[in-house]
């Protein structure tokens, strides 16, 4: 919201000695925030009145001319391009380093001295339209001639004394001396109070101890004498009573409805409100000033003076000022006249009544609206006003009557021939009753955490205008006044705030709470998480990636995943974001297509929360750490120890339990797994109590293709659940004592059938003689040449060991006689 | 016999001084003293010796060979000498040429910074607490005093879940906010309650560089019976000091949040002014840091603790805004776009 600092001055008296920036720094600290400090003077800053003191046509240019134009300290040449310059002729000069809009359009330009056709021009002679003055009063000057405008001081322009001299910066005389402030709306969310010029100045007095005008001083209100006694021929019928807490209004007559004065345009334009009638803009002026939105209809177009406030019936619409047609619903507040739908009401009007320049009498309506009723038609109907923005924070209802008597006294200010037909319409059905609140100093103090003495609490609160009166035991009986009372102020938290920000926060102290020592509760998983991220990119070489928590229809269905396990957002901002994921993989794939660009071989992974529809209300949340592990086909890549990336991804899978000493039951095949694995190469880790815990596969050559990744990688995806992981029972590690006795050590290259899973010869040979045999590992898979095509060569290095003593020649024999045995009866044959 | 042991030791004696490498001096030991050698030789023809002349021979030979072994134990100590020697005088390993390159995973910067929050955090006894991501409207909004229809929803444009609705709970959203976690921390564990919420939040708002359709906060919470606002400062205070290792200093103006009476916002000193004003922080020497404020009665008594025995403060800040802060990230959608050449920056 804009605020013009001139305006405020005329509401109260901000000391001399402040700056804006320094009125914009305290009010943000102590009410809300000012965004910007904007300053007339400033955007007019090295624009002067300049004489033309001699002219000559341009040598090389037929349309141009070159002056010697007078500007104080110096003449300056400057060519220029209008028709109706002459000497003597008092023009507006933008000198170098002043900022215009050429020829009235687009974004501000900083002028610089440069050459017209091979002259130098020290500056610009401007049209009207460049500097932001009104259009010349004959419409066919180029450039305005200042001394015949109609200035808003009365200056002349001439060589004597008193009189405008070239030079003179154009901001002084136009008196552009204002400062705008830009506020946040946000930070005015909870002050309806603070939606107006006049709200804003009682703030600033507050602020600054200040004298704040009553309203009806500093601009004329209409008088008891000027309303007349008869009875007004308006009747209105509030059928809906919560809609309107309050409805006044009038009948005016011999209205003449033209352009309004030029300080009533300024007034619009500086708050950045566009000037449309004199009519229209008093009500904007209005609502801008004093904070009360307010509408006017063309009497003659509403056709009757009884009108209803209800809420819309089905089929009913209305044509808004806007020109846009909206299908009312039976939620809507509006305002008829029987035939029409005249406003949605607190709205917007609509076009059927609106003023226009045949407009000779209008109803002028001054209302409150039930803020929440307003809001909701406002969204219904996409259209969010001004007054909506002031109805929904719940206004005071007090400023209706002052509204409306202010609006009649500015039209017969510029209609001195309007007269009122009848008195007044007061519909106050929903007067708030004073409210009344009983704080406790102490407690205010407490809850702040500073010395605040109930003395100056009692000054703080009687500068924002409560009322202030002792109350038993040291507590203080508080009157809030109308315009803080409808919403904003109800407990004696609300004090709190009060005395907080005007006892200034910036002198709060800052000091420790005084606690007990207490262990926090432990987060299991959350600490889950991080340990995971050390062993997983600290010591296992992946990099964690962030997704968003949506994928797009097609990223599902090419991840063959099934559709009805999806949440959908109802809306949403792209078609890739239209599911929630149930699993991190299609966004991790699309992750690995766009760094293959870059890289052929890495891996990737992400910690995040998959959201699955289980038709409870609340849909399973579970957090998974799903990685990918790409690697590169092509051989010229050698420099890999990978040897397949399933096994990578076991490997990963496995040094990672280990390291978070999981219990866990051995890989098992999956049978289960979504379609998005390979069928064949899919394997699953159970927990002791046959939770699932990881799996491991390699990615369905289908999903590798619809992902546009089946070109030289292959891609195994390994998912952990950190959820589940989380509730297991952890091992504890225990010390094993060290082997006193030397072991023995053979390899073994076993033959044996291809189909042949590697983990029964591993048990064939560990469990041939289980207490010597410590282990049996693979350490080489040899399929090919020399070897039987039907078989594949397994080398196995095996420890022989014994706790107590030292392993003799016998105890090798044996073993390998064991060992034999169990490895012929699965069909196997030593190498 | 003993001329002939003479001849042999001056004979050894001139090839062991000549001898210039370890190898040849090896090969020496081996040509005398080995077993094929020319004493074991010489011991061989001792039978032919007679046998009173034995002892004096036999002597005489033993005295030689240990006289050649020393000679060759000298040698060969002058000669390894020597190897060190050259090798401490080698200058020509090129010490420039790099390091072993080990490739080392790289671990997101939202997680190194949350990791480091959740530390600081923990040392002043807050707890790490978290919620779900798809929330109720009651816990992202009615409990936390935004009745239905309050211009407060409009401050946070809200992605609402299709066909859900729930007569307590009413529709689901994808939380705006971390604060919901208040509502069900204060039910879980009542008070005093001392807790810090990081997590993931959305906003149904268009992308650019500086806004996301998720991102994460930081919610805090703490609550006992004599808890002020001035304690929220020396809190903050420690918090930044500690996170940007420097000092820093926090100001409070008020703010507007439904969930907190009295609403502020917090500042903290410019980063890089640290308050003298600079054109970052548009010369005002103060950067926009966080919402907070005392918690609400409405909002406690929703979590189901007694506003008039415990009163506390709560606040919630952008940690992915902190997190482009602290390493100088212009453009918020590089955090969740997975790109390794960004990601890799991070170790």
């Amino acid at each position: 919201m804009k605020i013009s600092l001139n305006w405020l001055k005329k509401f109260v008296e901000i000391p001399e000695n402040v700056t804006a920036q320094e009125l914009a720094h305290l009010f943000t600290i102590r009410a809300a925030e000012v965004e910007g400090v904007l300053s007339e003077s400033e955007l007019l800053r090295n624009i002067v009145v300049g004489q033309i003191a001699s002219l000559a046509q341009h040598p090389n240019a037929d349309k141009l001319r070159v002056t010697q134009t007078n500007v104080g300290k110096e003449t300056l040449q400057i060519v220029c391009g209008a028709k109706n310059i002459k000497e003597g002729m008092f023009v507006v000069v933008a000198l170098p380093g002043s900022q215009v809009r050429w020829h009235g359009e687009g974004d501000l330009i900083t002028l610089e001295k440069t050459q017209l056709r091979g002259i130098d021009s020290h500056g610009m002679i401007c049209g009207a339209d460049e500097v932001g003055l009104p259009p010349p009063s004959n419409p066919s000057d180029d450039v305005p001639d200042l001394a015949t405008y109609e200035l808003t001081k009365d200056y002349v322009f001439g060589q004597d004394e008193k009189s405008i001299k070239p030079g003179t910066p154009l901001a002084f005389v136009l008196n552009k001396n204002d400062v705008i402030l830009e506020i946040d709306n946000k930070s005015l969310t909870h002050r309806p109070d603070l939606w107006g010029h006049y709200g804003i100045a009682r703030e600033m007095a507050a602020i600054y101890n200040a004298k704040l005008k009553p309203y009806e001083k500093a601009v004329p209100l209409a008088k008891e004498k000027d309303i007349p006694t008869t009875k007004s021929p308006l009747a209105i019928t509030i059928v809906d009573k919560e809609i309107c807490p309050r409805f006044t209004s009038c009948i005016i007559k011999n209205i003449k409805v033209k352009e309004s004065p030029e300080w009533l345009k300024q007034d619009l334009i500086k708050v950045g409100v566009r000037p449309v009638n004199n009519i229209v803009d008093i009500t904007n002026h209005i609502m801008l000033g004093l904070g009360q939105p307010m509408h006017a209809y063309d009497r003659k177009m509403v056709e009757t003076d009884t009108l209803e406030v209800r809420y819309a019936k089905k089929g009913e619409f209305i044509e808004t000022i806007d020109h846009k047609h909206h299908d009312l619903s039976e939620e809507d507040p509006i305002i008829t006249n029987g035939k029409h739908v005249l406003t949605i009401a607190g709205v917007m009007g609509g076009a059927y009544s609106e003023i226009s320049e045949h407009t000779t009498e209008i109803i002028l309506e001054s209302a409150n609206w039930q803020p929440a009723i307003v809001r909701k038609a406002s969204q219904r109907n996409g259209l969010r006003t001004e007054a909506v923005q002031r109805f929904e924070k719940s206004i005071d209802s007090e400023m209706a009557i002052t509204g409306l008597l202010r609006a009649i006294a500015l039209i017969k200010k510029l209609c001195p021939k309007a007269e009122m037909e009848g008195g007044l319409i007061d519909d106050y059905s929903e007067k708030v009753a004073t409210k009344v609140i009983i704080i406790r100093p102490e407690r205010i103090q407490q809850k702040i955490g500073a010395i605040v003495t109930t003395n100056e609490m009692k000054d703080i609160l009687k500068r924002l205008g409560f009322g202030v009166a002792s109350a038993p035991n040291k507590s203080l009986s508080i009157t809030v006044p109308s315009w803080r009372a409808t919403k904003d102020i109800a407990t004696e938290d609300d004090i709190v705030e009060e005395v907080a920000r005007m006892h200034g926060y910036e002198n709060i102290p800052s000091p420790l709470p005084t606690l007990p020592t207490r262990l926090p509760e432990e987060n299991i998983l959350r600490k889950l998480e991080h340990k995971s991220r050390f062993i997983l990119s600290g010591l296992l070489n992946m990099s964690e990636v962030y997704n968003y928590s949506f994928y797009g229809a097609s990223d599902l269905k090419n991840a063959l995943l099934p559709e009805e396990l999806h949440l959908k957002p109802q809306n949403f901002l792209s078609t890739d974001q239209t599911h929630l994921r149930i699993s991190l993989v299609p966004n991790l794939l699309k992750n690995i297509h766009d760094n293959l660009r870059f890289k052929k071989s890495f891996n990737i992974y992400e910690i995040g929360h998959t959201y699955t529809e289980e038709h409870e209300f609340f849909p399973r949340e579970d957090v998974w750490i799903t990685g990918a592990i790409v690697s590169d086909n092509t051989k010229s890549n050698t420099n890999q120890t990978t040897q397949n990336p399933l096994l990578d991804a076991k490997g990963i899978v496995e040094t990672y339990m280990q390291n978070i000493v999981a219990p866990t039951q051995d890989w098992k095949k999956d049978g289960l797994t979504m379609q998005l694995s390979h069928p064949h190469r899919s394997i699953t880790l159970l927990s002791p109590s046959e939770e699932v815990l990881a799996r491991t596969y390699e990615l369905n050559p289908i999903v590798a293709k619809n992902f546009d990744l089946s070109g030289q990688q292959t891609i195994a995806i390994f998912e952990i659940n950190l959820s589940k992981l989380s509730r297991e029972k952890l091992f504890e590690r225990k010390y094993r004592p060290i082997p006193r006795h030397p072991g023995i050590e053979f390899d073994l290259a076993i033959l044996i059938d291809k189909k042949t899973a590697s983990i029964q010869l591993k048990q064939a040979i560990e469990n041939a003689m289980p207490e010597l045999i410590q282990s049996a590992t693979l350490f080489d898979q040899y399929e090919g040449p020399n070897v039987d095509p039907t078989k594949k060569s397994l080398a196995y290095r095996i420890l022989l060991q014994s706790p107590d003593r030292t392993l003799t020649d016998d105890d090798l024999t044996k073993a390998q006689k064991a060992i034999m045995e169990n490895i012929t009866a699965i069909g196997g044959t030593i190498r | 016999m003993k001329d002939l042991i003479q001849k042999l030791i001056n004979e050894a004696e001139n090839e062991i001084k000549s001898s210039l490498t370890l190898a040849s001096l090896e090969e020496l030991r081996i040509k005398y003293l080995g077993r094929k050698g020319s004493f074991t030789n010489i011991m061989q023809n001792l039978k032919s010796v007679r046998s009173e002349e034995k002892p004096a021979i036999g002597q005489a030979l033993n005295a030689a060979k240990n006289e050649l072994e020393q000679h060759l134990t000298t040698k060969q100590k002058t000669l390894e000498e020597e190897v060190l020697k050259q090798q401490l005088s080698d200058d020509s390993f090129d010490t420039t040429r790099p390091g072993t390159h080990y490739e080392t995973g790289h671990i997101h910067p939202l997680s190194q910074v949350q990791k480091e929050v959740e530390e600081i955090f923990s040392q002043m006894g807050f707890a790490i607490q978290d919620g779900p991501e798809i929330e109720s409207e009651y816990y992202n909004f009615e409990a936390l005093n935004v009745p239905k229809d309050h211009p407060a929803r409009d401050m946070q444009d809200t992605f609402f879940l299709a066909d859900k609705s729930h007569d307590h709970h009413g529709r689901m959203v994808l939380r705006t906010q971390t604060s919901p976690v208040q509502i069900r921390t204060m039910e879980k564990f009542g008070a005093p309650l001392r807790v810090i919420v990081p997590g993931r939040v959305f906003r149904y708002e268009a992308t650019d560089a500086s806004h996301d359709s998720t991102f994460y906060q930081v919610e805090g919470l703490l609550i006992d019976k004599n808890i002020s606002l001035a304690n929220l400062k020396g809190v903050m205070t420690e918090f930044l000091t500690r996170l940007f290792k420097k000092e820093t200093k926090v100001r409070f103006r008020p703010g507007y949040f439904p969930f907190v009476e009295p609403g502020i916002e917090l500042d903290m000193w410019c980063l890089l002014c640290s308050g003298m004003g600079c054109r970052v922080c548009k010369h005002t020497g103060w950067m926009e840091f966080m919402g907070a404020g005392m918690v609400h009665a409405n909002v406690l008594k929703a979590g189901g603790i007694d506003p008039e025995v415990y009163q506390g403060w709560a606040f919630g800040f952008g940690l992915t805004r902190l997190v482009m802060m602290k390493y100088g990230i212009d453009d918020i959608r590089l955090l969740m776009g997975g790109d390794l050449r960004f990601l890799e920056q991070f170790s």
